[in-house]
């Protein structure tokens, strides 16, 4: 049921005609126009946009990637005027970089009644040195006005003719037409992957090409030495050419509690499968899964860096001398890593500095750190492997790639059971991986280098469970005992948050947030990761219930009562992600004060979303001088399919209603 | 825009004695409240040559805990004619021992943009450090020489909330004769040694505790204790300067930064003579031309070496149509002379923290520019930079301040319009239908003005499911609601904004029994509390007060009747008023008026509960409900 809607691979045979857009040259109709044809509330839209992709060989440098970009863009009012600018990443490599050129632009207005240009001049782009890894190319368009259109051209030479950038089709404006060629000699196989919920057109054909190279000879027409000359030759050779198309593509706008919005973005991508040179043959690369984590595997920095073990041995040795079972040697190692190693922040399936140098130094990145992990747990004899991954804001790659995993956590085989491990995190458990690493499946591989995709959501739910006893004075104001457990990824949140500044400054936040007064509070198992947090006080809070005509109405969740629906659009168009599934437990007992009695309260009730994806309970009873309620709500699906966005906007609305339902109690 | 201070206060020196690092050094009263302590903090400051300024600085931080990493400082920002000469950090664990060193090639150099600039030629090398181990020690050493002395280095002995200082000293040296001066503040409760040669100043602090942030205080700036540095004469990207008041400075802005940058060519000028044709009033001229500007015109941010000071010139902006705010208050003091309406550039501190110019201390001051319109009547403000804000509105970015007018005369500091408390006013109207028992329908009217109108008038170009975010998240305490119709009508001329939204809500009415509960205050509750505030150390800032009216027709659902009315209430209290009534106004319908008056002022520390205590009232009052009983038939 989750993201079903993914891999769709909409590669319709279908020539698309359109009217021959021309740079420079634009209809008055499109510099007249005041408000877009199907979206009129859109600021800018994207008229037409097309690239072109060719290879190009050079005698010295080999082959390289030309990719010309031309947008078309309408700009409708103020708030579009962002996009009379765009910026252009560029990657520096170690010795060859990408690099931008022939930036072209014009600026279209209507003035009095006629169309209008202006030229963008070398002012207005700025090309900024943003650390030694990128640069940017910053262009700005002249003279812009609600109604200009914009024509905008580049062109980038990219020496990583391997690798194709992704297509993006669809963007936070309407797109109304947008197509690519390419053109690829026939030694680079390239395969298609498509995303997204819109149609794409696609055609491929062949065609001739003849590429003049030319280079400098010291051997002359006989073959003999002499100077050096330039010399031209040339080279035919058949291109696959592909065409891609879409048109009227609305703007893809942000949700909130969606995973990564580029999941659902309207795109087209390349990858290089194999290559086919004059006198190679066939070189493969990566196509399935297995295949990528393979080439993974085999990579020094990864498999090569797993198998070393003589830098720790000394070290665990010790920490597992005297420990029997598996469980504690477990997580020994565990806590050692942890405590021994600090993330770096940076991610990705390679060593950097190498294990070694890490441990050594204690800091690593994400491959470092946990491939570290795994090569001690195997040292110490247990079946750990790594697990694959790709990041919450990687996102879901189209299609196997060694690029589509940047992230690496350890698995352990217990039994028939695969327990995840992360140590990148102080407060990392057992299962308990950071919300980061909760994105798509992962892919677990053996030492043989074969591998299988992998579930990392946590299999229970999370628990946040409250006990609270209340006491109500007659001015309105409450006291009560509390006592809250979280567990699993609840209990990791919580330990993340508390640890990051000081206790003084955790307890202001609490009386500020829950606007009361706290004493005795007493805090378990901060540091005992494997035990439930369990923090407990007692509180004074003023204005907790209303008197009203000398009878009392009360919500009996008091300041616990879900009060804002966080679903409060009407409509949706992607799946609401909670990250992972929980379980919230509240049992309220309140004391009636003496001379009262209990004049109304609320109805028992029950609620469930479709196919048991989650529920909530709320029940109530009077007991002598007590009322106790116990409300509980479950998200057994982390992930809300948009078809379902209706019911669990209802869910919330039933949650909110019943829960600020009054208890009243009058003078008996 | 640059007008900026790049310079960050606290940064470096080479010392060759080793020093105790060990975090039990600290004294007890100095770890208190503090995420981080600064352990030592030097800065020697030397003026070699009224273009040559050497900044020598040593800065070592105890970090606790993760919010402490903030206040390591190990960067150092510089310009194109900087030379950072020398850069290092060493790190070191609780017990005080070294366990790495960080060398100068290994800081990332980045440029340094922020996020509303599309280019600039600052730059920035940050170390690059992962924390292994709370709490640690990094002591970092910088020197650098700079040619602009115009921001000579200011110092502050207390970084920012949850910091201390255990040691800070800095030191001024004049070696080239130039006139400089100086002003100590918030001095009063701290012992700090000043030394004063003829030609330097040096100050030491010792043991400087940290403060815990309280709400509505005044600003950190306005009794931490700081030093401010100014030369009477100095230098700024290529540019000489001499001035020690206000109107020199001005006059030198006037002469080498602006004379000259206001050329236009002869059709733009002919262009705006024609749309102030047959028009006299310098008003209406104005209006035409901000008008003018503001539909052709954008904000693009450029700042390169001396740009970051002096304007593009108006023709420049003219031919591309955009520009940062000295480009573009220069183009519109150029097209406004261009029809005879004189005007001037005008220098300010921008945001919502009121920040004057400090009249006796004359200074390059100020991160914004926007322009100055003497007519007959009164001072008018305009605000070139954006392409909606009306005439003569300044909102709370630069409303109530001292500002530099740069004048052909020189410069004149002068203070922009304040917003009094009813000013600043709501009113709030409507009418709501009770339907199927617990439903509501209704229609509200808000008009606004003063700074509540500029939490407004940008909306206007709002999509429809912006719209809808916004009412539902700005009436989040009223569930399931439903937005029938929005309206919006921006009168700029008299800088008053009208919102006209229809909306319905379902089981607004809470079912206690028998009974229904209504909240007559449907749609301008202020949940407002401030946070509480315990040994409140500094007194209760108000900025800027405002008044809200309201007025609400309530036609009651058929066949219930009020069980019991709410008392008028009227609380009166040195920090403003509030007050609600609910009356019949004929059988089935009931309204509710409120109003609420917060007072804007500086109140002794004792009044904070007090205020609370009312604002704990407000929000009490504004929830409150009538019960509603079946009629006995």
């Amino acid at each position: 049921m989750k993201l079903r809607l993914f891999f769709l691979l909409l590669l319709v045979q279908q020539v698309v005609s359109s009217n021959e857009i021309k740079f420079g040259k634009v209809s008055k109709e499109e510099v007249a126009a005041t408000e877009h044809a199907t979206y009129p509330e859109a600021n800018a839209a994207i008229l037409h946009k097309e690239e072109r992709v060719w290879y190009d060989y050079k005698y010295n440098t080999g082959w390289s990637l030309i990719r010309e970009v031309h947008y078309r863009i309408k700009i409708y009012n103020k708030e579009g005027f962002d996009w009379a600018t765009l910026q252009v990443p560029l990657y520096l490599g170690e010795s060859e970089n990408e690099t931008i050129h022939a930036v072209k632009g014009y600026t279209f207005n209507l003035e009095n009644g006629k169309v209008v240009s202006q030229k963008l001049k070398n002012d207005g782009v700025f090309m900024e040195d943003v650390n030694k890894y990128r640069e940017k190319a910053s262009i700005t368009m002249p003279d812009v006005h609600e109604g200009s259109v914009l024509d905008i051209k580049y062109e980038i030479n990219s020496p990583l003719y391997w690798y194709i950038d992704e297509f993006k089709l669809q963007y936070d404006i309407p797109v109304d037409y947008v197509k690519v060629r390419l053109d690829i000699p026939e030694y680079f196989i390239f395969k298609q992957y498509s995303r997204g919920f819109h149609p794409i057109d696609f055609t491929q054909t062949k065609e001739n090409r003849t590429l003049k190279v030319s280079y400098r000879s010291s051997l002359d027409s006989a073959g003999k030495y002499s100077k050096n000359t330039q010399k031209n030759n040339t080279l035919e050779l058949t291109e696959n050419v592909y065409n891609i198309a879409a048109s009227n593509l609305p703007a893809l706008l942000e949700e909130k509690y969606t995973n990564n919005i580029d999941n659902y973005r309207t795109a087209i991508q390349f990858e290089l499968a194999s290559t086919n040179f004059p006198n190679q043959g066939f070189t493969h690369y990566s196509t399935t899964w297995e295949d990528v984590a393979k080439t993974i595997y085999n990579n020094d920095d990864f498999g090569g860096e797993l198998n070393k073990d003589n830098y720790f041995d000394d070290d665990v040795d010790r920490l597992i001398s005297g420990l029997s079972s598996d469980s504690e040697k477990t997580m020994a190692i565990f806590q050692h890593v942890k405590s021994k190693m600090n993330w770096d922040g940076y991610t990705g399936v390679g060593c950097s500095q190498g294990v070694r140098k890490a441990y050594k130094e204690g800091t690593g990145n994400v491959a470092e750190v946990n491939l570290m992990l795994i090569a001690m747990l195997k040292y110490a004899g247990l079946d750990a492997n790594p697990v694959l991954v790709s990041t919450r804001s990687h996102g879901i790659p189209m299609f196997p790639t060694r690029n589509g995993f940047n992230y690496v956590v350890a698995g352990l085989e217990i039994q028939n059971d695969l327990v995840l491990f992360d140590a990148t995190d102080k407060n990392a458990m057992p299962d308990v991986l950071p919300t980061r690493a909760l994105n798509w499946f992962g892919r677990l591989i053996r030492d043989d280098g074969s591998s299988s995709q992998v579930s990392l959501m946590p299999k229970s739910k999370s628990l946040d469970a409250v006990m609270m006893n209340i006491d109500l004075n007659e001015d309105g104001s409450i006291q009560g005992k509390y006592r809250q457990q979280y567990t699993a990824n609840n209990a990791f949140a919580f330990r993340n948050s508390y640890t990051e500044g000081s206790e003084e400054s955790y307890l202001d936040n609490l009386e500020k947030n829950g606007d009361m007064e706290i004493s005795g509070f007493d805090l378990q198992n901060a540091e005992e990761l494997s035990k439930p947090i369990v923090q407990s006080y007692e509180f004074k809070k003023e204005a907790a219930y209303e008197i009203i005509a000398g009878k009392l109405y009360l919500s009996p969740l008091f300041h616990l009562t879900t009060r804002v629906n966080p679903f409060k659009m009407e409509k949706r168009e992607f799946p609401v992600d909670y990250g992972y599934p929980w379980e919230d437990k509240y049992i309220i007992s309140i004391k009636i004060p003496e001379g009262y009695t209990v004049e109304s309260i609320p109805e028992p009730m029950v609620v469930a979303l479709p196919e048991n994806m989650g529920q909530f309970k709320y029940n109530i009873l009077v007991a002598q001088d007590m009322i106790r309620a116990r409300i509980e709500t479950a998200l057994n699906s982390p992930v809300i399919p948009a078809y379902y966005y209706a019911d669990l906007k209802e869910f919330y609305r039933h949650i909110i209603d019943k829960e600020s339902e009054k208890v009243i109690l009058t003078k008996s | 825009m640059r007008f900026y201070f790049l310079f960050l206060f606290s940064l470096f020196f080479h010392f060759s004695f080793s020093q105790n690092y060990t975090v039990d050094a600290i004294p007890k009263e100095v770890r208190q409240n503090a995420d981080a302590v600064v352990r030592l903090d030097i800065m020697d400051v030397v003026v070699e040559d009224q273009d040559r300024m050497k900044v020598s600085a040593k800065r070592v931080v105890t970090i606790f805990n993760e919010k402490g990493n903030e206040h390591v400082h190990a960067y150092a920002f510089y310009e194109k004619n900087d030379r950072v000469s020398e850069l290092e950090a060493i790190i070191y664990n609780a017990h005080g021992k070294e366990i790495k060193k960080i060398k100068k090639r290994d800081f990332l150099d980045q440029s340094a943009i922020d996020g509303g600039t599309l280019y600039s030629d600052s730059r920035v090398l940050v170390m690059r450090y992962t924390p292994t181990q709370y709490p640690y020690t990094v002591e970092f050493v910088k020197e650098y020489t700079t040619p602009n002395t115009a921001f000579a280095p200011n110092w502050a002995f207390l970084d920012d909330y949850r910091v201390s200082t255990e040691k800070s000293e800095f030191s001024f040296t004049m070696e080239c004769g130039i006139p400089f001066r100086h002003k100590e503040e918030n001095f009063e409760s701290y012992q700090i040694d000043i030394k004063e040669t003829e030609n330097s100043i040096a100050y030491k602090a010792k043991n400087l505790k940290a403060i815990k942030a309280e709400p509505l205080s005044p600003s950190f700036n306005d009794f931490a204790p700081q030093v401010k540095i100014a030369m009477d004469e100095f230098h700024l990207e290529g540019v000489d300067g001499k001035a020690s008041t206000w109107q020199e400075l001005g006059k030198w802005m006037n002469d080498e930064l602006l004379e000259g940058r206001d050329d236009l060519d002869e059709g733009t000028i002919q262009y705006v003579k024609n749309l102030v044709k047959g028009v006299s009033d310098p008003l209406e001229k104005t209006r035409i031309i901000y008008k003018y500007v503001q539909e052709n015109t954008r904000y693009i941010s450029v700042q390169l070496g001396i740009g970051g000071w002096m304007p593009i010139s108006a023709s420049d902006v003219d031919r591309v149509k955009y520009g940062d705010c000295k480009g573009l208050t220069n183009y519109t003091k150029a097209l406004l002379s261009a029809v005879g309406v004189e005007s001037y550039y005008t220098v300010v501190h921008a945001g919502g923290q009121m920040k004057s110019f400090d009249e006796d201390f004359p200074s390059m001051q100020g991160n914004h520019v926007f322009l100055n319109v003497p007519l007959e009547k009164e001072e008018v403000w305009l605000e070139c930079t954006s392409q909606k804000t009306p005439v003569n509105y300044l909102g709370t970015f630069t409303d109530n301040r001292n500002v530099l007018k740069v004048t052909p005369k020189g410069g004149e500091l002068v203070r922009t319009k304040a917003y009094l408390d009813e000013d600043n006013y709501q009113s709030t109207k409507a009418e709501f239908h009770v339907t199927e028992g617990k439903n509501v329908k209704g229609k509200v009217k808000i008009l606004s003005k003063g700074f509540q109108y500029d939490d407004k008038y940008w909306r206007t170009g709002n999509t429809k499911s912006e719209q809808e975010e916004f009412y539902k998240s700005y009436w989040n305490y009223v569930q399931n609601l439903r937005l029938d119709e929005v309206k919006y009508q921006n009168d700029a001329n008299n800088i008053e904004f009208i919102e006209e939204v229809a909306f319905s809500v379902e089981n607004y009415l809470t079912i206690a029994g028998d009974k229904l509960l209504l909240v007559p205050n449907v749609s301008n509750r202020n949940y407002g509390v401030p946070d509480r505030s315990r040994n409140r150390k500094r007194p209760l800032v108000i900025k800027r007060g405002y008044l809200d009216e309201d007025e609400f027709i309530i036609h009651l659902p058929e066949g219930y009747i009020p069980e019991t009315w709410m008392l008028p209430v009227k609380e009166e209290t040195k920090f403003g008023v509030y007050a609600i009534s609910i009356e019949p106004v004929e059988p089935g319908i009931i309204v509710y008026k409120r109003k609420l008056l917060i007072k804007s002022g500086e109140y002794p520390k004792e009044d904070y509960k007090l205020y609370r205590d009312f604002r704990k009232k407000v929000a009490r009052y504004d929830n409150s409900k009538i019960v509603l009983s079946k009629k006995e038939s």
